[in-house]
């Protein structure tokens, strides 16, 4: 892939914290690239600094030293137009429904009234949840609460989706539907994604590539390009007989089987 | 279902509070209780009728009432504010969490004859010893709303472009909203409470000298009109701003 095609490009990224017994480093020099297009993945062991890394993207946490750039442009804060993020949690308004949730970031650069409206009722239909517009979050499942937060990252249409685990809390049907769902969305809107999870078989059901963190200080340690085609049809893909061998090498790289033994 | 049970749990409040009434009338009529001390509770109630037609009253009743609004507008705000400024900066609850702790738990009450030696028995220092009473409540409820704002609902509305003004208008303030209310009720008990136990200790008019007045002549019946007036007031208030509360807590539920 080429150096123009690469949306996100972190360098050298490091984030360390000053603590009463000196000084504790979450990341060490993390650089990667996302292309046009592509869906990355990031997995690790949990406290490797995935969710660190997201925020900086993100523009929500500064980075001690690196940097990162979106499109070319520096991220010093949050820059909701290029980099939509969805969270672990919905972390949906519970005093609004789903519908005034899913126009939150409309309403908040101040589009009129009949413009969130119909935005909404599109992403709504498209995330399927046209028939609880009116509902709050205390009234949804978690998939649906998921569904919405989805579809109001979705709302401002940023050219770049980052996602910090944001299927580990449901269960494992709905997690499926909703992983089916999202590569569907990303295939149909073509938008460049950034993905984080422990889950290695959603990593590789979804990705286009997969990158590798080691324990903390969290590093990135390899990256492998997934070939089994039907990005957009995750459900097909878990079924193709490649994806086995993939989750293998992750373990092995991820030393899931020595940490069990 | 919840709403039957609801009927259920008032019927139940309104069996036990008629049947204290009746015990009470009951007690006094039989002789049971020293009508002297406890009077019929039919007699008190015309008494209070007859108090709320008496323009001496009711000139008590305005004195009082001014009073607490007076006392209640002031220290709301006042109480929530620095609250608030306390939960929003970790050094300030650092320097001065422990020193507020440690006022609240002090009775306000004994240092009622100080309040009247520095500012009299007018109204002033009525409303003073009431804000002062009501304020170590109201902080601590500010602070508290502060902290019950979920962060993470903060760290989505940034990642969605929202401005400082934005994130304390659109969420902060709402989340906020339940111990707002619960603030505001607080507050009005301890300045209705404040106020009437000044006007006991020392003062020229009010609810609380008129109560006073009618114990020290031992005028049980008028005494137990007053204060039957009182805590009907205070119950109401009580209740409706709490109704509020509830609902507020129920639409915000958990943040999900």
């Amino acid at each position: 892939m080429s150096q123009g095609s690469d949306v996100v490009v972190a360098r050298d990224v490091t984030k360390s914290f000053a603590t009463a017994t000196g000084t504790f480093v979450a990341l060490d020099r993390v650089s990667l690239t996302v292309p046009d297009h592509k869906f990355v993945s990031i997995v690790g062991p949990s406290g490797c600094g995935k969710s660190t890394l997201m925020q900086i993207i993100g523009g929500l946490t500064a980075a001690t030293t690196g940097e990162v750039t979106v499109d070319g442009l520096r991220i010093t804060e949050p820059r909701p137009d290029q980099i939509g993020i969805v969270f672990q949690d919905p972390l949906l308004l519970p005093w609004k429904s789903a519908r005034d949730n899913v126009e939150f970031p409309l309403a908040l650069r101040g589009e009129p009234k009949e413009k969130r409206r119909a935005r909404a009722r599109e992403l709504l239909a498209m995330v399927g949840l046209s028939d609880f517009a009116d509902s709050f979050p205390h009234q949804l499942s978690g998939g649906m609460r998921q569904r919405a937060a989805l579809a109001r990252t979705l709302a401002v249409d940023p050219s770049v989706l980052l996602m910090d685990e944001p299927f580990s809390a449901l269960d494992a049907q709905t997690k499926m539907v909703l992983q089916q769902d999202l590569g569907r969305t990303l295939a149909d809107t073509g938008k460049t994604a950034l993905f984080i999870t422990h889950d290695l078989v959603e990593a590789v059901a979804l990705s286009d590539r997969v990158l590798v963190m080691s324990q903390r200080p969290g590093r990135i340690i390899e990256e492998i390009v997934v070939e089994a085609g039907d990005r957009d049809n995750p459900m097909k893909r878990r079924q193709h007989p490649r994806i086995a061998e993939y989750v293998v090498r992750l373990m092995g790289l991820l030393q899931i089987e020595q940490a069990a033994a | 279902m919840s709403g039957t049970a609801s009927w259920r749990v008032r019927g139940g409040q309104l069996l036990v509070v008629s049947a204290l009434a009746l015990a009470w009338e009951f007690a006094a009529r039989s002789g049971l209780a020293d009508p002297d001390i406890l009077p019929p509770l039919s007699k008190v109630c015309a008494i209070l009728w007859r108090l709320l037609h008496d323009a001496d009253f009711l000139a008590d009743i305005r004195i009082t009432g001014f009073e607490v609004l007076l006392a209640f507008a002031i220290v709301v705000p006042l109480g929530l504010a620095a609250g608030f400024l306390l939960g929003e900066s970790q050094r300030l609850e650092r320097a001065f969490g422990g020193p507020l702790q440690l006022l609240m738990s002090v009775p306000k009450s004994v240092f009622l004859p100080v309040f009247v030696l520095i500012f009299g028995i007018g109204i002033a220092q009525k409303v003073i010893f009431a804000i002062v009473l009501a304020f170590f409540i109201v902080v601590p409820t500010g602070l508290a709303a502060v902290h019950s704002v979920p962060h993470g609902l903060v760290v989505a509305a940034r990642a969605f472009g929202a401005t400082r003004a934005q994130i304390y208008g659109r969420i902060y303030l709402p989340a906020m909203a339940p111990l707002i209310v619960g603030g505001v009720r607080l507050g009005l008990i301890f300045v209705v409470h404040g106020v009437v136990f000044a006007e006991m200790y020392g003062s020229t008019g009010g609810i609380g000298r008129s109560i006073l007045g009618w114990g020290e002549a031992f005028q049980m019946d008028y005494l137990l009109a007053a204060v039957l007036l009182v805590l009907g007031a205070t119950v109401a208030l009580n209740e409706t701003i709490q109704a509020v509360e509830t609902r507020l807590r129920t639409r915000n539920g958990v943040a999900l």
